[in-house]
């Protein structure tokens, strides 16, 4: 659990900076944090509100992004057993890192069945703690750093960091080449409905690329 | 846009990102997620972050000139390829911000 710690604390200072950038004061800055923490979510909903796109648009986009938490959702609830830890408290400390090493060492059966409500909830927790102590440092720094240093280049870098080790197979990079392509190609679209079509396409191009290739498991790394 | 609409944008997303992350907890053991939909979630974050980053990056140079002399796009690709080498957080933030800095600095050279 504690490699992971590290790599939030760029993000989460990011996410709190473009906060601020988008014109939030520092408490709503902190409070959105508290209420979404989903950091891809939270940067990229900030870009929009700075870009003053619709609101609904910008929902839609926080919705989407956060659609792979259903996926982690079905796949988690049948390995933790049941507990004393209320189950809305665990849905909501689920992040990326905390699934990813859960279903890990779950599935190697390297934590015994009884300890797997505890070791999830300290595992989502301490993540969390140190998320919005980051996300409140960035809020702060944010107010301050000049344009010139251009910080704010750190919230491509983290879709960049965040993207990049997930693309493994030829189908995944299909999804976000035409993702992006078209995004691209789009982007004078009104609303920023650029994003949202480029997105359901890519992705709609990645499952189809697996289902006609299969994953092509190993060619790119 | 007023602080009202930001607290909507605040409230909605992150209630659809609690109810993302509850489903199947609340449905528990009484429905499983179809198989089919497992392998369509798999390319939700690679296909918005591919359509959040290109436009992020390319849209502001298209109106400065050389769009592959730019320093941004010039310093993204650079730490798409350290990020896809090391594929650590910290390396691709100082390669990213690094070359940002050095780039922008030559740039009137570029």
């Amino acid at each position: 659990m504690l490699p992971i710690i590290p790599g939030l604390i760029p993000f989460a200072m990011i996410a709190g900076m473009s906060a601020i950038d988008a014109g939030m004061n520092p408490l709503m800055a902190q409070l959105y944090s508290v209420f979404v923490f989903a950091g891809a979510s939270q940067i990229a909903a900030a870009q929009l509100i700075g870009q003053h796109a619709e609101p609904l648009v910008i929902i839609l986009t926080i919705w989407i992004i956060n659609l792979r938490f259903v996926m982690y959702s079905a796949s988690l609830s049948t390995k933790l057993p049941a507990s004393t830890i209320p189950k809305p408290l665990q849905a909501y400390v689920m992040t990326d890192q905390s699934f990813a090493i859960c279903v890990g060492m779950f599935d190697q059966n390297q934590v015994t069945r009884e300890n797997r409500a505890a070791f999830y909830l300290g595992s989502s927790v301490v993540p969390w703690l140190v998320w919005q102590i980051a996300t409140g440092l960035g809020i702060v720094f944010g107010s301050v750093i000049p344009a010139s240093w251009s910080l704010d280049f750190g919230v491509w870098l983290c879709f960049i960091a965040i993207m990049i080790p997930g693309l493994r197979d030829f189908p995944a990079v299909i999804a976000a080449v035409v993702g992006g392509s078209l995004g691209l190609a789009l982007h004078n679209l009104p609303f920023n409905l650029g994003l949202v079509f480029g997105s359901i396409v890519g992705i709609t191009c990645g499952y189809l690329a697996e289902r006609s290739f299969g994953k092509k498991k190993g060619a790119l790394t | 846009m007023s602080t009202a609409t930001m607290w909507l944008v605040i409230f909605a997303g992150g209630l659809g990102t609690f109810l993302a992350r509850y489903s199947f907890f609340w449905l528990s053991d009484r429905k499983a997620l179809p198989k089919e939909w497992v392998r369509v979630l798999r390319f939700v974050p690679p296909g918005v972050l591919g359509a959040l980053i290109i436009p992020g990056v390319v849209v502001p140079s298209l109106h400065s000139g050389n769009v592959l002399l730019n320093p941004r796009v010039l310093a993204a690709l650079i730490s798409i390829l350290v990020a896809w080498r090391t594929k650590n957080v910290m390396i691709t933030f100082a390669a990213g911000m690094g070359s940002l800095w050095l780039l922008q600095s030559i740039e009137p050279l570029l």
